[in-house]
């Protein structure tokens, strides 16, 4: 034996679900755990829970903070370009029942991870047992059946919510690698999809849809229309490259095409427009709306207040925006992407100039 | 240094009450930087611009900008003034603002464009500065905008 002996540096204990669990920067705000503010006052009550292990999430999405192979340990990883500080998960609790006046909705994404269904089922019985406020979950597949997700279902939440992301199955699988195992699968997916479209009923799951990942707004089109005839909700995200994912270097989706794929949907959706009153060019993209009603002459004077510009988001108990998550695909200092709020007057007029209105009905 | 409510304040320099900032005034020039309270309040900062040294500004004119993971803001003069020199470190680093507010996470030092006129618009001494800084931590709390100190009790149930 060599002498002196070497130092031995004492194991840090795992901070890991489900003791732990990560918030958004935006909730730990809002539960006081973290001060801060935002760039605009504004009621918030969206609070957004995330599984955490020390090995993180094994998928590999290009576009994501939390990718695998994105470098840098999980507990270091951002998501959707902020930090997510760690806290006991009771301590979080806590403070949600001590706030829940002012909690609109409540929002657990889990991971792809071994562990995640079980630790998902726990914190989710604790909260149930603890908060009214309506509760969703932001699945990932690979690790849900339907015997799960209706056990997730008896426990009190109310929405679920898959993080397919890329609409098609080509830019789904351009931008993702297997998960370990073999378990990615386009096919799982949906599978999850439809079972929780049975289990929680209409208008009660939605995928999310990130416009970006080299899909065409014709593909988008074709998924509203196709979600709407299933009661799926879409819920549209705006890529925004995360620092050193793969996919760092990729543009961020044009203002304007963002705008009309956000108005687009949103006459879809409410105002019931005719697929063959939608104009496209030869690649895909939205150039028109053609012979539009006099319902949807109205809203396009008015951009119906701004709503089609909001948030898509689980509502609150009384069909309220719940879950807002201000700045999540855009950085302060850039204009709302998806605002947290009803518009104001002046953001109309920028937004009228991004949609570039005029050429859209000519 | 004093401590107050949890912030460790100095009170033997300036403050500009309307914008945040400290002001070390020493003749004619001054070095200005983010009082401990509004850095606390920002949020983690992750981007800064500043102009360069060598331009003039009037007080209330806009020398930068700042931006946290949730806020973005204006850093605006104090006083008026002439920029002559700008902390490159906090350029690089912005969290430095709020790993150091009064000392490597300073902004800018300027000469004074009107030392006698504007100077009177300050709040120094300790007796005002830590009134000002104990009522802004309260209407800072009420906005929501201050972390609450984990309590004995959430320690104690969780200990259980």
């Amino acid at each position: 034996m060599e002498f002196p002996l070497p130092t031995i540096t004492p194991v840090e204990p795992k901070k890991e679900s489900p003791k732990y669990i990560r918030l958004s920067a935006a909730s730990a705000m809002a539960l006081r755990l973290q001060s801060g503010r935002f760039a605009r006052e504004f009621e918030f009550g969206g609070i957004n829970l995330l599984l955490n292990y020390d090995n993180g999430c094994l998928s590999d999405c290009a576009y994501c903070g939390l990718a695998r192979t994105r470098p840098g340990d999980y507990e270091d990883k951002s998501f959707i370009r902020v930090d997510w500080p760690l806290y006991e998960t009771d301590l979080v609790i806590d403070r949600m029942a001590q706030y829940e006046d002012k909690l609109t909705r409540l929002c657990i994404s889990m991971v792809t991870h071994g562990s995640a269904y079980k630790d998902t089922y726990e914190i989710t019985e604790k909260i149930t047992r603890s908060l009214k406020t309506p509760l969703s979950l932001l699945v990932a597949p690979p690790t849900l059946n339907r015997e799960r997700l209706q056990a997730l279902k008896d426990l009190g939440t109310d929405m679920i919510g898959v993080g397919l992301d890329a609409i098609t199955e080509k830019t789904f699988f351009d931008t993702r690698t297997n998960v370990p195992q073999g378990g990615l699968k386009w096919e799982n997916y949906w599978d999850i999809i439809n079972y929780s479209r049975e289990i929680y009923g209409p208008w009660k799951v939605n995928i999310h849809t990130v416009v970006g990942l080299g899909e065409t707004d014709r593909e988008l089109v074709d998924m509203f229309y196709s979600l709407k005839e299933k009661q799926i909700l879409a819920y549209l995200f705006c890529f925004n490259p995360e620092p050193d994912s793969r996919m760092a270097s990729f543009p961020k989706s044009k203002i304007t095409r963002w705008r009309r794929v956000q108005l687009v949907k949103h006459l879809i959706e409410e105002y019931h427009l005719d697929r063959r009153n939608i104009r496209f060019d030869e690649e895909g993209n939205i150039t028109g709306l053609k012979d539009p009603t006099s319902g949807i002459n109205k809203v396009l004077k008015s951009l119906d207040g701004g709503v089609p510009f909001m948030t898509n988001g689980c509502p609150g108990e009384s069909g309220e925006p719940g879950c807002t998550r201000p700045y999540g695909s855009y950085r302060p200092s850039d204009s709302y992407r998806d605002f947290p709020f009803l518009p104001a007057t002046d953001d109309l007029t920028l937004i009228r100039q991004e949609l570039e209105l005029e050429k859209l009905l000519t | 240094m004093k401590r107050i409510k949890n912030f460790d304040i100095r009170t033997d320099i300036s403050y500009d009450t309307a914008g945040g900032y400290w002001l070390d005034i020493d003749g004619t020039t001054a070095r200005i930087g983010m009082s401990p309270l509004v850095q606390e309040t920002s949020g983690a900062f992750v981007a800064i611009r500043m102009e360069n040294t060598g331009r003039s500004f009037a007080k209330g004119e806009s020398f930068g900008s700042v931006e946290a993971e949730k806020h973005v803001g204006q850093l605006i003069m104090p006083l008026s003034g002439t920029i002559t020199a700008v902390n490159e470190k906090v350029l690089e680093n912005p969290a430095l603002i709020n790993k150091d507010p009064y000392g490597k996470g300073w902004l800018i030092e300027i000469e004074l464009a009107k030392p006698e006129d504007e100077q009177n618009n300050l709040l120094s001494g300790e007796t005002e500065v830590s009134a000002w800084f104990e009522s802004e931590i309260t209407r800072y709390k009420e906005k929501g905008w201050l972390a609450d100190p984990v309590t004995e009790m959430q320690n104690t149930q969780r200990d259980n």
